[in-house]
């Protein structure tokens, strides 16, 4: 028999049940752990190419525009900074998940909030810029 | 830097990760005075360094977390939201806030958080029933106990305000917002201490996330530094994680308790003036 909704079921907006937050955070999990894999691998082909050159770390990361460029000759401090240019972006990815997972479930509440944490995130370090730290 | 050293950041590293990943710290409050006191790397540097390696302890313990569904992604797309606005408001009056009082102001609210909990045994039992209009119950299997704790947050409200005021201070002092969320998460809001850890642990992750794309652009994220950081920190946080779920909540607020008091102390010397080692 289909359960029918109360009013008070009725009035509430549509929210992700916590079995679908259950399998939320079930994505969330094997994103990241895909994500830092990734890195890992990114960071240890870094690794293996400054061995391979003088045994040692690099001691400055290449700035974004050089980075292409770098990657195609095989520099370690490019594969090295991608790695941590990737790894700095993953919990944003995370979010950007939530916001999808929720919007495309019907959670608008819940992806409003999604969308909040991403414009703050973006303006914090604007408002650090500015406040000089 | 020689050889040693990038070991020895591993390593402070990793356990710094492993206690920070049991209680739902990123860690930086360890490795930064370390890194810079005692291991002679530039303190910007270290800051930077600790900052990318939040986001991986973050990730490494999140992961575990998430995938036992003890995080509260809700409350903690709320809190985000605050503390990041309060922080906001903090970076933009950096230079004109009288920082030595506000890091006595905080030093004695961390006090006050290790009072509240240490003496009250109600921040060890979660309230299972009543009002949820945001829809911010949840609950979590706790191996420790051995059953399913169900929890409903209260004072959300209030909560999120003084998620903003925390935000506010530590975007002034530079303070992680991990010390702040768990013991406000577990005393005022009645979060079980492993869910408040745990949804900490995902949520510090993302509020640094802006400082390091700063500190890459402006040339401080030091491989010889930032690598063995997160290398050590991946594997800590997995392990500290782990531990974390197994431990009994009342040993984590132990730990968690013992963490505050030592930075509640060391801004409370800063605030009147006493050197400390590897401090920001």
């Amino acid at each position: 028999m289909q359960r029918t909704s109360s009013p008070v079921e009725q009035q509430q907006p549509p929210t992700c049940s916590e079995a679908q937050l259950g399998h939320l955070s079930e994505l969330l999990a094997r994103l990241y752990r895909l994500w830092l894999g990734l890195v890992f691998v990114l960071l240890a082909f870094g690794l293996v190419l400054d061995v391979a050159e003088d045994a040692r770390l690099e001691d400055a990361t290449v700035p974004l525009p050089a980075l292409p460029g770098r990657l195609m000759e095989g520099d370690p401090a490019a594969f090295e900074s991608l790695a941590l240019l990737i790894v700095t972006l993953g919990p944003i990815i995370g979010v950007v998940t939530m916001l999808a997972y929720c919007m495309f479930r019907g959670d608008r509440r819940t992806a409003l909030l999604a969308l909040l944490v991403l414009l703050v995130v973006a303006a914090l370090p604007i408002a650090r810029a500015i406040g000089g730290r | 830097m020689e050889l040693l050293v990038e070991l020895g950041i591993l390593v402070v590293a990793a356990l710094s990760a492993t206690l920070g990943a049991m209680v739902g710290l990123g860690g930086g409050v360890f490795m930064v005075p370390i890194f810079s006191a005692f291991l002679g790397v530039p303190i910007k540097t270290a800051i930077a360094a600790s900052g990318l390696a939040v986001i991986v302890g973050s990730m490494g313990s999140a992961s575990v977390y998430l995938q036992h569904r003890m995080v509260n992604l809700r409350l903690a797309l709320v809190l985000l939201v605050a503390t990041a606005l309060g922080a906001i408001g903090g970076a933009l009056l950096v230079a004109a806030a009288p920082v030595a009082l506000l890091r006595a102001v905080f030093a004695l609210a961390l006090y006050a958080m290790i009072v509240l909990m240490t003496l009250r045994r109600a921040s060890a039992d979660p309230v299972t029933s009543g009002a949820d209009r945001l829809r911010l119950a949840s609950s979590f299997y706790d191996p420790a106990m051995g059953r399913t704790v169900h929890y409903v947050p209260q004072l959300v409200g209030p909560g999120a305000l003084l998620s903003t005021v925390a935000g506010f201070v530590s975007g002034l002092l530079g303070v992680g917002g991990g010390v702040i969320q768990v013991p406000l998460m577990n005393v005022l809001m009645r979060v079980p201490v492993k869910a408040a850890a745990a949804t900490s642990a995902y949520m510090i992750g993302v509020t640094v996330v802006g400082s390091v794309l700063l500190y890459y652009a402006n040339d401080l994220l030091v491989p010889q530094v930032a690598v063995p950081a997160a290398l050590g920190v991946f594997f800590g946080a997995q392990i500290g994680s782990r531990i974390g779920r197994h431990v009994h909540g009342s040993w984590l607020r132990r730990i968690l308790v013992l963490i505050l008091l030592y930075l509640a102390t060391t801004l409370l010397l800063q605030a009147l003036g006493v050197p400390v080692p590897g401090a920001r």
